[in-house]
């Protein structure tokens, strides 16, 4: 009994394999006589300490100056690029925490081997560790290879961007120059210049205006048509579906190109329109100063692009629904509209909650549709480096891509990011796919 | 205790934050004299070297920049040089691209841009003893000066200038034009020497054919072409310091209100870059859809390959329209303004009324990347395109007016025309600083939004003189703010 109680007492840490293993990876384990396993982790903490020796630590430290020595190209002198020192800082402290975490897992298995050993089970050795893993833990085996790279190709580059908002990076301050940390100084740009607190408030709003309107033009369009197309009396159906195929396979930047070009002063629409009479002849869709022309154009054009995809997937949902309860309903007396309402409607939108949620995000940062129907880079009255039919991401684009002020435009898409981040949580939270969860299991 | 914990953590990280931070003093590239800058191009030219050569697209697109690359390999094939097209966009960003090892060795560009990449140290000094300036006027080669550790270093070897001309349409001239359309009895037809004629010409040619044709076609948007009509007002872009912005001087309005009315008769369709893009099409089709437009000499080839094939398509023989369309297509200088600004009057007295218009120009060179593994052989190749018998291959093949004042004289025409604007002070050199990126885009907004007043807008708004002053002065604040953010960033 006092020997159970004092065995209960005892930390996982007291055994000496276990303090080995802490003190370097791998060699707990060798002295339970897991050699293979013991060696390649003894080398992993070997590379690891090279890699800090050769350029961790280097990488580490550049990540805090952004350089010491700025380059001369004319004399061919390389300098330090801040950009790629930040980006190898990142790398490199993405890489320390996957070390740890390989750390922490060495720890815990050697724990878990001197706990077997005092229970006087038998060593597994590497062969059959490597089986367990393929067997009892292929679920970690199989997620933990897209976690690295989800931490490469995801990750990273969104810290990357994150930090560039916290720095000088754009405008003239670009390599071989230095560039800075400065804090907040980018946001404090955005928040307080009257240029472009004033531009950022406006294009807010109509981007939460468009992306609501156009989330519910498309969402509600595609189900409609959907529910038309479902419809008993629609003769030649398959006929019927090859039409919002075609909006939906060519791709979306033509049709949007062909928008314009149809819409321009100098299109067939606007032509036709002056010589039917009409329109007055100063009559124009896409101009300079076109506000609400071209932002109705603009949802027009995003139903036409989007409405096919969402019909396509409605018409599946709607192959899904029961008859019977369309039947009963019927039986009971309700009408089309009524079955709409209290049936279809719940039961799609139960499916499609994070479809909605989805499209609105992908509404919300919509690039192309103004990209393309306002070709030309003008600047409207009252409006800092944008136009009144931008979005938030078309400002970001002139910021970024046109002007070159990266810092700031790393720090809108922060704000952006909270933003949207804040909303997709509220809206999934709030949803009946997410509070109804077993309503249609 | 575990808070504490937390708190002596999260102490110790910040102390190592601003620790690392501090870890260097920043220091810079040091300074360097003359000799040290130019050591790079002394000695033999790098044997096996490959050099990639950015032109413009016309010069792509007609084969001349491979035949010079393939000449200029010919000539230098006992270092085994290999020249070759840099295959990237013209307007490939070296600041972006050269630090990460991409870019061409060798580029053409105008003066805005290279001098852009010359303030950053992108490309490098050029040993001017080594080249043929002589012929180059001193105001153009001015364009390309930088001080430079207290030396004033050259960084682009001038080829061309650029600036605006107005190419005409002479088979599509009024049968009568010499009754009716030359009020001064100069030969020269009133509708391309002064605004006011060809303001009233291009309403007559739009009105009688219900606005299917044009006199004058040219994008409304264009800011290197139509800011000439502040600039002969007395605007400018910076005084002595870039605090000085100039575009809204006094005079100025007078200017735009003439852009203005011009605007007006031009109509909707040309307030669009597409505009541009229509040009030769409309200049030179069957139609005749336009009579003239104003723009770069550069474009004069084009315009003749697509009048001789209208030509041809017509009946006429290859030669024929060859001669025809050479014949035909006229190149002058851009019309004389109203010195009142209005052009919709009918001048009484042509000398006494009107004066020569400045008009925005530039001069295209040649630089070197400073990027490049070959400098001793990318200079070889700018010493080579630019030898006198090479630039004039160029200018025959481009149309491109040469830097050089003898090979200008010698080629005549536009080239002359071109050459004595300079010279008389009549082309406005765009300024060679990075903060000139700043203005082409309040420009174009500019030009849309006054273009637009008098073409689609239901309540005009610059009617005035104070307003158009007005709208210059939010020009000049949207450069200003945009410079402003462009330092803080």
């Amino acid at each position: 009994m006092e020997a159970v109680q004092n065995a209960s007492k005892k930390s996982a840490f007291s055994d000496y394999r276990v303090r080995l293993s802490c003190i370097f990876m791998g060699l707990g384990q060798l002295f339970c006589r897991q050699f293979i396993k013991g060696a390649l982790l003894m080398l992993l903490e070997i590379g690891f300490i090279l890699f800090l020796v050769f350029a961790g630590v280097e990488n580490i430290i550049g990540l805090f100056t952004l350089g010491t020595t700025e380059g001369v190209p004319i004399m061919g002198i390389e300098g330090d690029n801040s950009v790629s020192m930040l980006a190898w800082g990142i790398t490199t402290v993405v890489l320390v925490l996957l070390f740890a975490l390989a750390y922490y897992a060495n720890i815990k298995d050697v724990v878990y081997t001197v706990g077997e050993i005092e229970k006087g089970n038998r060593v597994k050795n590497f062969f059959e560790s490597c089986q367990t893993l393929l067997n009892k833990k292929f679920y970690f085996l199989t997620l933990t290879l897209p976690l690295v790279f989800v931490c490469i190709f995801n990750v990273m580059p969104i810290v990357f961007t994150a930090l560039v908002a916290f720095t000088d990076y754009g405008g003239e301050i670009v390599p071989p120059k230095l560039v800075s940390w400065t804090g907040f100084q980018s946001f404090r740009v955005i928040f307080t210049m009257s240029e472009y607190i004033g531009t950022m408030g406006k294009i807010l709003a109509w981007n939460v205006l468009w992306a609501v309107g156009s989330t519910f033009l498309v969402y509600f369009g595609g189900l409609g048509l959907a529910l038309l197309y479902n419809a008993k009396c629609l003769k030649w159906k398959r006929f019927w579906r090859v039409f919002p195929m075609f909006a939906y396979a060519i791709p979306s930047f033509i049709t949007l190109t062909g928008f314009y070009f149809m819409f321009c002063d100098s299109g067939p629409i606007v032509g036709l329109l002056k010589d039917w009479g009409w329109v007055k002849e100063n009559f124009t869709i896409i101009s300079y100063d076109s506000k609400w022309s071209l932002r109705l154009l603009g949802f027009f054009c995003c139903a036409w692009v989007g409405v096919p995809s969402v019909m396509f997937l409605a018409t599946g949902i709607l192959s899904n629904a029961s008859k019977d309860m369309y039947e009963a309903a019927r039986l009971d007396g309700a009408n089309a509209f009524q079955q709409f309402r209290y049936l279809t409607l719940p039961f799609v939108l139960f499916a499609t909650t994070p479809v909605i949620i989805s499209t609105f995000i992908n509404q919300f940062n919509n690039f192309s549709i103004f990209y393309f129907l306002r070709p030309e880079t003008v600047y409207a009255p009252g409006y800092f480096n944008a136009n009144s039919s931008d979005l938030l991401i078309n400002w970001m684009y002139n910021l970024t891509v046109e002007n070159r002020l990266y810092s700031l435009g790393s720090a809108l898409s922060l704000i952006l990011f909270a933003f949207m981040a804040l909303f997709s949580l509220v809206a999934y939270v709030t949803s009946p796919a997410y509070k109804k969860e077993d309503t249609y299991r | 205790m575990k808070k504490s914990k937390l708190f002596c953590v999260g102490l110790a990280l910040t102390f190592a934050a601003l620790t690392l931070a501090a870890c260097g003093e920043r220091t810079g590239g040091g300074t360097f004299t003359y000799e040290e800058l130019m050591a790079k191009f002394e000695g033999d030219i790098e044997q096996n070297a490959v050099i990639r050569v950015l032109d413009n697209q016309m010069a792509i697109e007609t084969g001349h920049l491979q035949e010079v690359l393939d000449a200029f390999n010919e000539a230098y094939k006992a270092y085994n040089v290999n020249a070759v097209d840099a295959n990237m966009d013209q307007y490939v960003d070296l600041e972006q691209n050269g630090p990460d090892g991409y870019g061409p060795d060798v580029l053409y560009q105008a003066n805005d841009m290279l001098m852009r990449y010359a303030e950053g140290g992108h490309i490098l000094p050029l040993p001017t003893e080594q080249l043929d300036t002589a012929e180059i006027p001193e105001t153009v080669m001015d364009v390309y000066k930088l001080e430079t550790y207290g030396l004033d270093l050259y960084y682009g070897m001038p080829v061309a200038q650029q600036s605006t001309v107005l190419t005409y349409r002479k088979d599509l001239l009024p049968a009568n034009w010499e009754a009716e359309w030359d009020d001064n009895q100069n030969g020269v037809p009133d509708m391309v020497e002064t605004m006011n004629g060809l303001y009233a010409y291009s309403k007559q040619v739009k009105e009688a054919s219900g606005g299917s044709k044009y006199g004058l076609y040219m994008s409304l948007v264009d800011q290197y072409f139509n800011s000439g009509y502040l600039l002969s007002f007395g605007a400018y872009v910076f005084g002595d310091t870039h605090d000085d912005i100039g575009l809204a001087a006094d005079g100025a309005e007078v200017g735009l209100n003439l852009f203005r009315d011009l605007a007006g008769v031009l109509g909707s369709t040309c307030i669009s870059q597409n505009a541009t893009t229509q040009i030769a099409t409309y200049l030179t089709n069957a139609a005749g859809t336009a009579f003239c437009t104003i723009g770069t000499p550069d474009w004069l080839t084009t315009f003749r390959e697509n009048l001789t094939e209208t030509y041809v398509r017509g009946g006429m023989t290859e030669e024929e329209a060859e001669a025809a369309a050479e014949e035909n297509l006229v190149v002058v200088a851009p019309p004389r303004l109203p010195k009142d600004g209005d052009i919709t009057k009918e001048l009484s007295d042509m000398e006494e009324e009107t004066f020569a218009p400045t008009t925005m120009g530039g001069v295209n060179a040649f630089g070197i990347s400073s990027y490049t593994k070959y400098p001793k052989a990318s200079l070889a190749f700018v010493k080579f395109v630019s030898e006198y018998e090479n630039l004039k291959w160029r200018s025959e093949a481009l149309g491109a007016v040469p830097a050089r004042t003898d090979l200008a004289e010698e080629l005549g025409g536009v080239s002359e025309i071109l050459s004595e604007r300079v010279s008389a002070g009549l082309v406005y050199m765009m300024p060679s600083s990075r903060d000139t990126q700043y203005i082409w885009d309040p420009l174009s907004s500019l030009f849309n939004d006054v273009a637009t007043d008098n073409t689609t807008r239901e309540t005009p708004v610059y009617t005035t003189a104070e307003s158009l002053k007005g709208a210059l002065d939010k020009l000049v604040s949207d450069i200003r703010s945009a410079m402003a953010v462009g330092d803080i960033s």
